[in-house]
Protein backbone atom coordinates (compact mmCIF):
# COMPACT_ATOMS: atom_id res chain seq x y z
CA UNK A 1 0.00 0.00 0.00
CA UNK A 2 1.64 3.19 -1.17
CA UNK A 3 -0.34 6.22 0.35
CA UNK A 4 0.78 9.99 -0.75
CA UNK A 5 0.31 12.92 1.82
CA UNK A 6 -0.71 16.43 -0.23
CA UNK A 7 -2.06 19.59 -0.24
CA UNK A 8 -1.46 21.76 -3.51
CA UNK A 9 -0.56 24.81 -1.38
CA UNK A 10 2.57 24.77 0.53
CA UNK A 11 2.70 25.20 4.27
CA UNK A 12 -0.30 23.54 5.58
CA UNK A 13 1.46 21.46 7.34
CA UNK A 14 1.85 18.57 4.99
CA UNK A 15 5.04 17.47 6.15
CA UNK A 16 4.44 17.88 10.07
CA UNK A 17 1.77 15.78 9.24
CA UNK A 18 3.40 12.95 7.56
CA UNK A 19 6.15 13.10 10.01
CA UNK A 20 3.29 12.45 12.88
CA UNK A 21 1.52 9.84 10.73
CA UNK A 22 4.56 7.78 9.91
CA UNK A 23 5.52 7.54 14.01
CA UNK A 24 2.09 6.86 14.57
CA UNK A 25 1.91 4.19 11.86
CA UNK A 26 5.64 2.72 11.98
CA UNK A 27 4.93 -0.42 14.13
CA UNK A 28 4.10 -2.48 11.74
CA UNK A 29 7.07 -1.49 9.44
CA UNK A 30 6.84 1.16 7.03
CA UNK A 31 9.06 3.19 4.60
CA UNK A 32 9.23 7.32 4.54
CA UNK A 33 9.56 8.68 1.34
CA UNK A 34 10.43 13.07 1.05
CA UNK A 35 9.26 13.42 -2.48
CA UNK A 36 9.91 17.48 -1.68
CA UNK A 37 13.42 16.66 -3.26
CA UNK A 38 13.75 20.78 -3.74
CA UNK A 39 13.55 21.47 -0.41
CA UNK A 40 13.31 17.87 1.68
CA UNK A 41 12.29 18.16 5.35
CA UNK A 42 11.53 14.93 6.70
CA UNK A 43 15.51 14.56 7.30
CA UNK A 44 15.67 16.71 9.87
CA UNK A 45 13.04 15.37 11.87
CA UNK A 46 14.36 11.72 11.68
CA UNK A 47 18.22 11.65 12.59
CA UNK A 48 19.47 8.50 12.15
CA UNK A 49 22.64 6.75 10.18
CA UNK A 50 23.01 7.46 6.27
CA UNK A 51 23.30 3.84 4.71
CA UNK A 52 23.72 5.11 1.23
CA UNK A 53 24.16 8.29 -1.27
CA UNK A 54 23.97 8.37 -4.93
CA UNK A 55 24.41 10.99 -7.56
CA UNK A 56 21.63 11.05 -9.74
CA UNK A 57 22.19 11.79 -13.66
CA UNK A 58 18.74 11.79 -14.86
CA UNK A 59 18.03 14.36 -16.78
CA UNK A 60 20.03 15.81 -20.03
CA UNK A 61 21.25 19.00 -21.28
CA UNK A 62 22.59 20.26 -24.88
CA UNK A 63 25.80 20.33 -25.25
CA UNK A 64 27.36 22.63 -28.53
CA UNK A 65 30.36 21.67 -29.35
CA UNK A 66 33.27 25.01 -29.34
CA UNK A 67 35.31 23.88 -32.13
CA UNK A 68 32.21 24.20 -34.40
CA UNK A 69 30.91 27.55 -36.20
CA UNK A 70 27.45 26.72 -37.74
CA UNK A 71 26.24 29.01 -40.16
CA UNK A 72 22.05 28.36 -40.23
CA UNK A 73 19.84 29.13 -37.13
CA UNK A 74 17.90 26.08 -37.53
CA UNK A 75 18.91 24.69 -33.85
CA UNK A 76 17.73 27.93 -32.29
CA UNK A 77 14.20 27.84 -34.07
CA UNK A 78 13.41 24.29 -33.30
CA UNK A 79 14.15 24.99 -29.45
CA UNK A 80 10.65 25.48 -28.51
CA UNK A 81 11.98 26.18 -24.83
CA UNK A 82 13.90 29.39 -26.24
CA UNK A 83 16.89 27.79 -24.46
CA UNK A 84 19.29 28.29 -27.73
CA UNK A 85 20.90 32.02 -28.87
CA UNK A 86 23.30 32.21 -31.80
CA UNK A 87 25.88 34.57 -30.83
CA UNK A 88 28.96 34.34 -33.44
CA UNK A 89 28.30 31.73 -35.22
CA UNK A 90 27.90 29.40 -31.62
CA UNK A 91 25.26 28.04 -30.65
CA UNK A 92 25.06 29.53 -26.89
CA UNK A 93 22.58 27.13 -24.25
CA UNK A 94 20.77 28.58 -21.38
CA UNK A 95 21.08 25.62 -19.24
CA UNK A 96 18.11 26.35 -17.11
CA UNK A 97 15.64 26.65 -19.84
CA UNK A 98 16.88 23.47 -21.65
CA UNK A 99 14.90 20.15 -21.13
CA UNK A 100 16.92 17.96 -22.57
CA UNK A 101 15.12 17.00 -25.51
CA UNK A 102 17.29 16.96 -28.23
CA UNK A 103 15.26 18.64 -30.73
CA UNK A 104 18.87 20.35 -31.45
CA UNK A 105 20.82 17.60 -31.81
CA UNK A 106 18.09 15.90 -34.34
CA UNK A 107 18.80 19.55 -36.98
CA UNK A 108 22.23 19.71 -36.18
CA UNK A 109 24.16 16.30 -35.25
CA UNK A 110 27.33 17.82 -36.01
CA UNK A 111 27.55 20.67 -33.46
CA UNK A 112 24.76 19.82 -31.07
CA UNK A 113 24.42 16.51 -28.33
CA UNK A 114 22.76 15.85 -25.39
CA UNK A 115 24.58 14.94 -22.71
CA UNK A 116 23.17 13.57 -18.90
CA UNK A 117 23.91 16.23 -16.06
CA UNK A 118 23.99 15.96 -12.38
CA UNK A 119 20.04 16.72 -11.33
CA UNK A 120 20.37 15.55 -7.60
CA UNK A 121 21.15 13.19 -4.97
CA UNK A 122 19.56 9.98 -3.37
CA UNK A 123 19.70 9.34 -0.01
CA UNK A 124 18.80 6.46 1.84
CA UNK A 125 18.49 7.11 5.81
CA UNK A 126 18.18 4.59 8.88
CA UNK A 127 16.46 6.42 11.00
CA UNK A 128 15.17 4.68 14.82
CA UNK A 129 11.65 4.31 13.62
CA UNK A 130 11.58 3.30 9.53
CA UNK A 131 13.85 3.79 6.60
CA UNK A 132 13.83 7.24 4.69
CA UNK A 133 14.40 7.71 1.84
CA UNK A 134 14.66 11.65 0.17
CA UNK A 135 16.01 12.94 -3.09
CA UNK A 136 18.01 16.58 -3.26
CA UNK A 137 17.82 18.44 -6.40
CA UNK A 138 20.70 20.49 -7.56
CA UNK A 139 19.01 23.90 -6.36
CA UNK A 140 17.37 25.36 -9.50
CA UNK A 141 17.31 22.69 -11.33
CA UNK A 142 14.84 20.79 -13.76
CA UNK A 143 14.08 17.27 -13.63
CA UNK A 144 12.40 17.04 -10.54
CA UNK A 145 9.73 14.53 -11.50
CA UNK A 146 12.52 12.43 -12.93
CA UNK A 147 14.52 12.34 -9.39
CA UNK A 148 11.09 11.79 -7.80
CA UNK A 149 10.75 8.39 -10.02
CA UNK A 150 14.17 7.73 -8.85
CA UNK A 151 13.79 8.04 -5.46
CA UNK A 152 10.26 6.63 -5.18
CA UNK A 153 11.92 3.35 -7.20
CA UNK A 154 14.50 2.99 -4.49
CA UNK A 155 12.06 3.37 -1.58
CA UNK A 156 9.51 0.38 -3.56
CA UNK A 157 12.69 -1.93 -3.56
CA UNK A 158 13.72 -1.11 0.04
CA UNK A 159 10.18 -2.26 1.34
CA UNK A 160 9.96 -5.12 -0.54
CA UNK A 161 13.47 -6.10 0.75
CA UNK A 162 11.97 -5.77 3.96
CA UNK A 163 8.83 -7.02 3.29
CA UNK A 164 6.82 -4.12 4.42
CA UNK A 165 3.50 -3.21 3.01
CA UNK A 166 2.95 0.48 3.97
CA UNK A 167 5.00 3.49 1.90
CA UNK A 168 4.09 7.11 3.12
CA UNK A 169 5.05 9.39 0.50
CA UNK A 170 5.05 12.98 1.44
CA UNK A 171 4.45 15.05 -1.67
CA UNK A 172 6.20 18.59 -2.66
CA UNK A 173 3.70 21.78 -2.94
CA UNK A 174 2.14 22.31 -6.13
CA UNK A 175 0.60 19.98 -8.48
CA UNK A 176 2.69 20.24 -11.77
CA UNK A 177 6.09 17.34 -12.79
CA UNK A 178 6.97 16.55 -9.02
CA UNK A 179 3.61 15.92 -7.83
CA UNK A 180 2.35 13.78 -10.63
CA UNK A 181 5.74 11.76 -10.30
CA UNK A 182 4.65 11.59 -6.22
CA UNK A 183 1.37 10.60 -6.93
CA UNK A 184 1.62 8.18 -9.52
CA UNK A 185 1.44 4.68 -8.42
CA UNK A 186 0.09 5.29 -5.39
CA UNK A 187 -3.10 3.64 -3.61
CA UNK A 188 -4.42 5.62 -1.61
CA UNK A 189 -4.16 9.75 -1.17
CA UNK A 190 -4.13 12.11 2.20
CA UNK A 191 -4.95 15.37 1.77
CA UNK A 192 -4.08 18.28 3.79
CA UNK A 193 -6.29 21.46 4.39
CA UNK A 194 -6.19 24.54 6.45
CA UNK A 195 -8.94 26.70 6.63
CA UNK A 196 -8.14 29.63 4.44
CA UNK A 197 -9.54 30.21 0.70
CA UNK A 198 -5.86 29.54 -0.84
CA UNK A 199 -5.35 26.01 0.86
CA UNK A 200 -9.36 25.10 -0.05
CA UNK A 201 -8.66 26.30 -3.47
CA UNK A 202 -5.18 25.02 -4.06
CA UNK A 203 -6.48 21.68 -2.37
CA UNK A 204 -9.09 20.81 -4.84
CA UNK A 205 -6.52 21.65 -7.40
CA UNK A 206 -4.13 18.77 -6.20
CA UNK A 207 -7.28 16.10 -5.74
CA UNK A 208 -8.03 16.94 -9.22
CA UNK A 209 -4.65 15.41 -10.35
CA UNK A 210 -5.19 12.71 -7.44
CA UNK A 211 -8.82 11.87 -9.27
CA UNK A 212 -7.57 11.99 -12.75
CA UNK A 213 -5.05 9.34 -11.61
CA UNK A 214 -8.94 7.45 -10.45
CA UNK A 215 -7.07 7.11 -6.84
CA UNK A 216 -9.14 6.87 -3.46
CA UNK A 217 -8.45 9.95 -0.97
CA UNK A 218 -9.25 11.47 2.32
CA UNK A 219 -8.99 14.76 3.74
CA UNK A 220 -7.20 15.92 6.94
CA UNK A 221 -7.69 19.68 8.30
CA UNK A 222 -4.89 21.04 9.74
CA UNK A 223 -4.80 24.30 12.12
CA UNK A 224 -8.73 23.88 12.76
CA UNK A 225 -9.98 26.88 14.61
CA UNK A 226 -8.78 29.45 12.94
CA UNK A 227 -11.87 30.35 10.51
CA UNK A 228 -15.05 28.99 11.70
CA UNK A 229 -16.64 29.94 8.47
CA UNK A 230 -14.05 27.95 6.49
CA UNK A 231 -14.19 25.52 8.70
CA UNK A 232 -17.84 25.05 8.14
CA UNK A 233 -17.15 24.83 4.00
CA UNK A 234 -14.47 22.17 4.69
CA UNK A 235 -16.78 19.59 6.43
CA UNK A 236 -19.98 20.12 3.91
CA UNK A 237 -17.24 20.22 0.77
CA UNK A 238 -15.43 16.36 2.14
CA UNK A 239 -18.36 15.16 4.73
CA UNK A 240 -17.25 11.40 5.17
CA UNK A 241 -14.22 12.15 3.51
CA UNK A 242 -13.03 14.66 6.21
CA UNK A 243 -11.42 12.00 8.74
CA UNK A 244 -9.43 14.42 11.11
CA UNK A 245 -9.01 17.70 12.38
CA UNK A 246 -6.15 19.15 14.31
CA UNK A 247 -6.87 22.12 16.45
CA UNK A 248 -4.37 24.65 15.74
CA UNK A 249 -1.69 24.80 18.68
CA UNK A 250 0.61 27.25 19.55
CA UNK A 251 2.57 23.95 20.78
CA UNK A 252 3.32 22.85 17.03
CA UNK A 253 5.70 25.55 15.64
CA UNK A 254 7.65 25.09 19.15
CA UNK A 255 8.20 21.67 18.50
CA UNK A 256 9.50 22.03 14.89
CA UNK A 257 10.99 24.46 15.65
CA UNK A 258 12.90 22.26 18.02
CA UNK A 259 12.73 19.41 15.04
CA UNK A 260 10.72 17.32 16.98
CA UNK A 261 7.87 15.43 15.26
CA UNK A 262 4.49 17.19 16.42
CA UNK A 263 2.64 14.28 17.70
CA UNK A 264 5.73 13.36 20.08
CA UNK A 265 4.04 17.17 21.78
CA UNK A 266 1.79 17.17 24.95
CA UNK A 267 -0.70 19.91 23.23
CA UNK A 268 -4.17 19.11 21.93
CA UNK A 269 -2.64 19.16 18.54
CA UNK A 270 -0.51 16.27 19.55
CA UNK A 271 -3.37 14.20 20.82
CA UNK A 272 -5.56 15.05 17.61
CA UNK A 273 -2.41 13.68 15.53
CA UNK A 274 -2.31 10.67 17.50
CA UNK A 275 -6.13 10.13 16.36
CA UNK A 276 -5.77 11.05 12.95
CA UNK A 277 -3.08 8.19 12.90
CA UNK A 278 -5.63 5.88 14.06
CA UNK A 279 -8.15 7.03 11.44
CA UNK A 280 -5.68 6.33 8.85
CA UNK A 281 -5.17 2.62 10.01
CA UNK A 282 -8.40 2.17 9.91
CA UNK A 283 -9.12 3.73 6.12
CA UNK A 284 -6.59 1.40 5.16
CA UNK A 285 -7.62 -1.70 6.63
CA UNK A 286 -4.56 -1.96 8.55
CA UNK A 287 -3.05 -3.89 6.00
CA UNK A 288 -0.90 -5.49 8.31
CA UNK A 289 -3.93 -7.23 10.85
CA UNK B 1 12.31 54.41 -17.70
CA UNK B 2 13.25 51.04 -16.91
CA UNK B 3 11.09 48.67 -15.21
CA UNK B 4 12.52 47.48 -11.63
CA UNK B 5 11.44 43.47 -11.34
CA UNK B 6 11.40 42.22 -7.54
CA UNK B 7 11.01 38.75 -7.03
CA UNK B 8 9.46 37.22 -3.72
CA UNK B 9 10.20 33.67 -3.00
CA UNK B 10 11.41 31.42 -0.07
CA UNK B 11 11.83 27.97 -0.75
CA UNK B 12 9.35 26.88 2.07
CA UNK B 13 5.65 26.70 1.45
CA UNK B 14 3.18 28.78 3.23
CA UNK B 15 5.93 31.32 5.22
CA UNK B 16 3.65 34.16 3.94
CA UNK B 17 5.22 35.08 0.30
CA UNK B 18 2.04 36.34 -1.17
CA UNK B 19 0.70 37.67 1.70
CA UNK B 20 3.81 40.02 1.82
CA UNK B 21 3.68 40.20 -1.95
CA UNK B 22 0.55 41.46 -2.46
CA UNK B 23 1.19 43.63 0.65
CA UNK B 24 3.82 45.31 -1.16
CA UNK B 25 2.53 46.04 -4.28
CA UNK B 26 -0.75 47.49 -2.64
CA UNK B 27 1.75 49.60 -0.77
CA UNK B 28 3.80 50.48 -3.40
CA UNK B 29 0.26 51.70 -5.45
CA UNK B 30 -0.39 53.57 -2.40
CA UNK B 31 2.51 55.58 -3.04
CA UNK B 32 2.02 56.41 -6.55
CA UNK B 33 4.33 54.11 -7.94
CA UNK B 34 3.09 52.31 -11.36
CA UNK B 35 2.69 48.55 -9.96
CA UNK B 36 2.40 45.32 -11.88
CA UNK B 37 1.86 41.96 -9.71
CA UNK B 38 2.44 38.34 -11.63
CA UNK B 39 1.62 35.70 -9.66
CA UNK B 40 3.89 33.04 -11.17
CA UNK B 41 2.89 30.06 -8.65
CA UNK B 42 1.22 28.62 -11.56
CA UNK B 43 0.69 25.28 -9.49
CA UNK B 44 -1.44 26.96 -6.66
CA UNK B 45 -2.03 30.86 -7.73
CA UNK B 46 -3.11 32.73 -4.60
CA UNK B 47 -2.77 36.61 -4.96
CA UNK B 48 -6.15 36.69 -6.45
CA UNK B 49 -7.43 34.46 -3.46
CA UNK B 50 -5.33 36.42 -0.60
CA UNK B 51 -6.37 40.05 -2.35
CA UNK B 52 -10.47 39.36 -3.24
CA UNK B 53 -9.93 39.75 -7.03
CA UNK B 54 -12.00 37.99 -9.62
CA UNK B 55 -9.87 36.63 -12.33
CA UNK B 56 -10.78 37.89 -15.90
CA UNK B 57 -9.40 38.51 -19.52
CA UNK B 58 -8.62 34.49 -19.85
CA UNK B 59 -6.03 33.50 -22.44
CA UNK B 60 -4.72 29.97 -23.37
CA UNK B 61 -1.59 28.44 -22.66
CA UNK B 62 -0.77 25.94 -25.23
CA UNK B 63 1.93 23.10 -26.47
CA UNK B 64 3.05 21.11 -28.98
CA UNK B 65 1.22 18.32 -29.32
CA UNK B 66 2.36 15.94 -32.29
CA UNK B 67 -0.49 14.70 -34.44
CA UNK B 68 0.34 11.18 -36.42
CA UNK B 69 -1.01 10.71 -39.88
CA UNK B 70 -1.68 7.04 -40.23
CA UNK B 71 -1.59 6.53 -43.43
CA UNK B 72 1.79 8.24 -43.99
CA UNK B 73 3.66 6.32 -40.80
CA UNK B 74 6.43 3.64 -42.01
CA UNK B 75 6.71 2.18 -38.54
CA UNK B 76 10.22 2.48 -38.21
CA UNK B 77 10.05 3.91 -35.00
CA UNK B 78 12.33 6.77 -35.45
CA UNK B 79 9.89 9.36 -33.06
CA UNK B 80 9.69 6.43 -30.45
CA UNK B 81 13.82 6.49 -30.36
CA UNK B 82 13.90 10.38 -29.99
CA UNK B 83 11.82 11.10 -27.10
CA UNK B 84 13.61 12.06 -24.10
CA UNK B 85 10.74 11.76 -22.38
CA UNK B 86 9.55 8.16 -22.41
CA UNK B 87 6.15 9.59 -24.10
CA UNK B 88 5.74 8.17 -26.77
CA UNK B 89 5.55 3.91 -27.31
CA UNK B 90 5.29 1.32 -29.84
CA UNK B 91 4.23 -2.35 -30.23
CA UNK B 92 6.28 -4.38 -32.96
CA UNK B 93 5.43 -3.04 -36.28
CA UNK B 94 2.40 -1.04 -35.22
CA UNK B 95 2.28 3.08 -35.46
CA UNK B 96 3.42 4.74 -32.02
CA UNK B 97 0.66 5.59 -29.33
CA UNK B 98 1.25 8.84 -27.41
CA UNK B 99 1.62 8.99 -23.22
CA UNK B 100 -0.25 12.88 -23.29
CA UNK B 101 0.83 13.85 -20.01
CA UNK B 102 4.38 12.41 -20.24
CA UNK B 103 4.95 14.79 -23.38
CA UNK B 104 6.92 18.10 -22.95
CA UNK B 105 5.87 19.05 -26.08
CA UNK B 106 9.33 19.55 -27.42
CA UNK B 107 8.68 18.48 -30.70
CA UNK B 108 11.64 16.47 -30.73
CA UNK B 109 9.67 13.25 -32.88
CA UNK B 110 8.47 15.46 -35.82
CA UNK B 111 11.77 16.50 -36.28
CA UNK B 112 12.83 12.60 -36.10
CA UNK B 113 9.81 11.27 -38.97
CA UNK B 114 11.34 10.82 -42.07
CA UNK B 115 7.70 10.39 -43.93
CA UNK B 116 6.07 13.34 -43.01
CA UNK B 117 4.04 11.41 -40.89
CA UNK B 118 3.40 13.49 -37.64
CA UNK B 119 2.12 16.88 -38.11
CA UNK B 120 2.42 19.69 -35.24
CA UNK B 121 -1.10 20.17 -33.82
CA UNK B 122 -1.11 21.47 -29.74
CA UNK B 123 -3.13 21.05 -26.56
CA UNK B 124 -4.22 24.29 -23.84
CA UNK B 125 -1.98 23.03 -20.85
CA UNK B 126 -3.42 26.33 -19.00
CA UNK B 127 -4.20 30.29 -18.84
CA UNK B 128 -3.00 33.37 -17.91
CA UNK B 129 -5.42 36.19 -16.38
CA UNK B 130 -5.22 39.84 -15.92
CA UNK B 131 -7.46 41.72 -13.27
CA UNK B 132 -6.98 45.05 -11.20
CA UNK B 133 -7.44 46.29 -8.07
CA UNK B 134 -6.09 48.68 -5.04
CA UNK B 135 -4.33 50.71 -7.65
CA UNK B 136 -2.54 47.57 -8.73
CA UNK B 137 -2.48 45.49 -12.43
CA UNK B 138 -2.51 41.89 -11.49
CA UNK B 139 -1.66 38.86 -14.12
CA UNK B 140 -2.12 35.31 -12.83
CA UNK B 141 -2.19 32.00 -14.46
CA UNK B 142 -2.54 28.94 -13.81
CA UNK B 143 -1.43 24.86 -14.95
CA UNK B 144 -4.19 22.40 -16.19
CA UNK B 145 -4.64 20.36 -13.28
CA UNK B 146 -2.48 16.87 -14.48
CA UNK B 147 -0.66 18.72 -17.02
CA UNK B 148 3.28 18.89 -15.69
CA UNK B 149 4.69 21.66 -17.60
CA UNK B 150 4.61 24.79 -15.13
CA UNK B 151 7.09 26.65 -16.57
CA UNK B 152 5.44 27.44 -19.98
CA UNK B 153 2.67 28.95 -17.68
CA UNK B 154 5.02 31.06 -15.71
CA UNK B 155 7.08 32.08 -18.78
CA UNK B 156 3.37 32.98 -20.25
CA UNK B 157 2.59 35.13 -17.52
CA UNK B 158 5.93 36.47 -17.09
CA UNK B 159 5.78 37.60 -21.21
CA UNK B 160 2.17 38.76 -20.45
CA UNK B 161 2.60 41.17 -17.74
CA UNK B 162 6.21 42.38 -18.72
CA UNK B 163 4.88 43.85 -22.03
CA UNK B 164 3.23 47.26 -20.29
CA UNK B 165 6.73 48.38 -18.72
CA UNK B 166 5.48 49.25 -15.66
CA UNK B 167 7.46 51.38 -12.96
CA UNK B 168 7.85 48.38 -10.56
CA UNK B 169 6.88 44.60 -11.27
CA UNK B 170 6.71 42.11 -8.13
CA UNK B 171 7.12 38.49 -9.67
CA UNK B 172 5.60 36.21 -6.18
CA UNK B 173 6.80 32.75 -6.96
CA UNK B 174 5.92 29.30 -5.77
CA UNK B 175 7.53 27.18 -2.99
CA UNK B 176 9.71 25.51 -3.54
CA UNK B 177 13.34 25.39 -6.26
CA UNK B 178 12.70 24.21 -9.30
CA UNK B 179 12.66 24.84 -12.50
CA UNK B 180 9.25 26.94 -12.52
CA UNK B 181 10.69 29.34 -9.81
CA UNK B 182 13.85 29.57 -11.35
CA UNK B 183 12.17 30.61 -14.70
CA UNK B 184 10.05 33.23 -12.21
CA UNK B 185 13.02 34.70 -10.76
CA UNK B 186 15.18 34.83 -13.94
CA UNK B 187 15.95 38.19 -14.83
CA UNK B 188 14.60 39.92 -11.49
CA UNK B 189 16.81 42.64 -10.44
CA UNK B 190 16.31 41.83 -6.97
CA UNK B 191 14.60 39.30 -4.61
CA UNK B 192 13.09 39.39 -1.18
CA UNK B 193 13.34 35.74 0.55
CA UNK B 194 10.51 34.85 3.14
CA UNK B 195 11.07 32.51 5.77
CA UNK B 196 9.91 31.91 9.37
CA UNK B 197 11.68 30.64 12.49
CA UNK B 198 11.08 27.26 12.34
CA UNK B 199 13.72 23.89 11.50
CA UNK B 200 12.31 23.57 7.95
CA UNK B 201 12.13 27.48 7.07
CA UNK B 202 15.84 28.19 8.00
CA UNK B 203 16.83 24.92 5.99
CA UNK B 204 14.53 25.90 2.67
CA UNK B 205 15.90 29.53 3.08
CA UNK B 206 19.24 28.13 2.50
CA UNK B 207 18.21 26.40 -0.79
CA UNK B 208 16.71 29.34 -2.04
CA UNK B 209 19.55 31.35 -1.61
CA UNK B 210 22.05 29.08 -3.32
CA UNK B 211 19.61 29.52 -6.27
CA UNK B 212 19.50 33.31 -5.86
CA UNK B 213 23.51 33.46 -5.56
CA UNK B 214 23.84 30.99 -9.10
CA UNK B 215 21.16 33.33 -10.49
CA UNK B 216 23.51 36.89 -9.23
CA UNK B 217 20.04 38.26 -7.80
CA UNK B 218 20.81 40.28 -4.64
CA UNK B 219 18.20 39.68 -1.85
CA UNK B 220 17.08 40.75 1.41
CA UNK B 221 15.76 38.14 4.28
CA UNK B 222 12.38 38.89 6.08
CA UNK B 223 11.13 36.97 8.81
CA UNK B 224 7.47 36.10 9.22
CA UNK B 225 5.86 35.28 11.96
CA UNK B 226 8.65 36.04 13.79
CA UNK B 227 7.65 35.72 17.44
CA UNK B 228 6.66 31.80 17.07
CA UNK B 229 9.54 30.28 18.55
CA UNK B 230 12.92 31.96 19.89
CA UNK B 231 15.23 30.88 16.36
CA UNK B 232 16.88 33.82 15.22
CA UNK B 233 18.03 34.21 11.27
CA UNK B 234 19.59 37.05 10.33
CA UNK B 235 16.81 39.27 8.30
CA UNK B 236 16.24 42.95 7.57
CA UNK B 237 12.45 42.43 8.37
CA UNK B 238 10.82 40.43 11.21
CA UNK B 239 7.14 40.20 11.04
CA UNK B 240 5.39 39.23 14.43
CA UNK B 241 2.86 36.49 14.51
CA UNK B 242 -0.17 38.37 14.77
CA UNK B 243 -4.37 37.70 14.48
CA UNK B 244 -5.09 40.49 12.60
CA UNK B 245 -3.08 39.18 9.60
CA UNK B 246 -3.84 36.21 9.72
CA UNK B 247 -8.01 37.64 9.72
CA UNK B 248 -7.11 40.09 6.93
CA UNK B 249 -5.61 36.68 4.84
CA UNK B 250 -8.66 34.74 5.86
CA UNK B 251 -11.22 37.53 5.33
CA UNK B 252 -9.14 37.99 1.66
CA UNK B 253 -8.18 42.16 2.18
CA UNK B 254 -4.22 43.36 2.26
CA UNK B 255 -3.31 44.32 5.89
CA UNK B 256 -2.03 47.29 4.37
CA UNK B 257 -5.44 48.36 3.31
CA UNK B 258 -7.88 47.28 5.97
CA UNK B 259 -5.83 48.84 8.58
CA UNK B 260 -2.64 50.88 7.33
CA UNK B 261 -2.12 52.12 10.88
CA UNK B 262 -1.58 49.05 12.16
CA UNK B 263 2.11 48.11 13.12
CA UNK B 264 2.69 45.72 10.51
CA UNK B 265 1.32 47.62 7.51
CA UNK B 266 3.66 50.03 8.67
CA UNK B 267 6.48 47.69 8.57
CA UNK B 268 5.55 46.78 4.97
CA UNK B 269 5.52 50.01 3.69
CA UNK B 270 8.81 50.85 5.14
CA UNK B 271 10.09 48.09 3.79
CA UNK B 272 8.59 49.07 0.23
CA UNK B 273 10.15 52.11 0.32
CA UNK B 274 13.49 50.73 1.28
CA UNK B 275 13.13 48.27 -1.43
CA UNK B 276 12.35 50.37 -4.58
CA UNK B 277 15.04 53.19 -3.28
Amino acid sequence: MKVVILSGKGGTGKSSFTSSLALGMSKNGMVLVDTDVDCPNQHILFPGKILRRKELHVSKVALFDESKHISSSRCADVCRFGAISIINGKAVIDRIKCEGCGACALVCPDALKLVPKLSGELIVKETRHFPLVYGKLEPGESGSGRVVFEVKKVADKIAKGKGTELILVDAPAGIGCPVIAAVTGCDYALGVVEPTPASMANLERALEVVRHFNIPFSVVMNKAGISEVHEKRIRELYGDKLIAQIPYDKEVPLLLAKGIPPINGNGKAAKAFREAAEAVKLILGNPRN
Amino acid sequence: MRTMIIGITGGKGGTGKTALAVNLAVALAKMGKDVAYLDCDADCPSAHIVSGLELKEKQDVHSFLPNFIEEKCTKCGKCVDSCEFNALYRLKDKAPTLLNPMCSGCGACMIACPSGAIEESSKVIGWTYRAHKYGVEFFSGELKPSEPLSEKIVDAIKQRGLAKKHEIVIVDTAAGAHCQVVCALEGCDKAVAVTEPTFFGEHDLKVISKVLENLEIPYDIVVNRSTISDRKIESVLQIPYDRTMLDCYVEAIPIVEKFPEHNISKKISAFAKRLIE
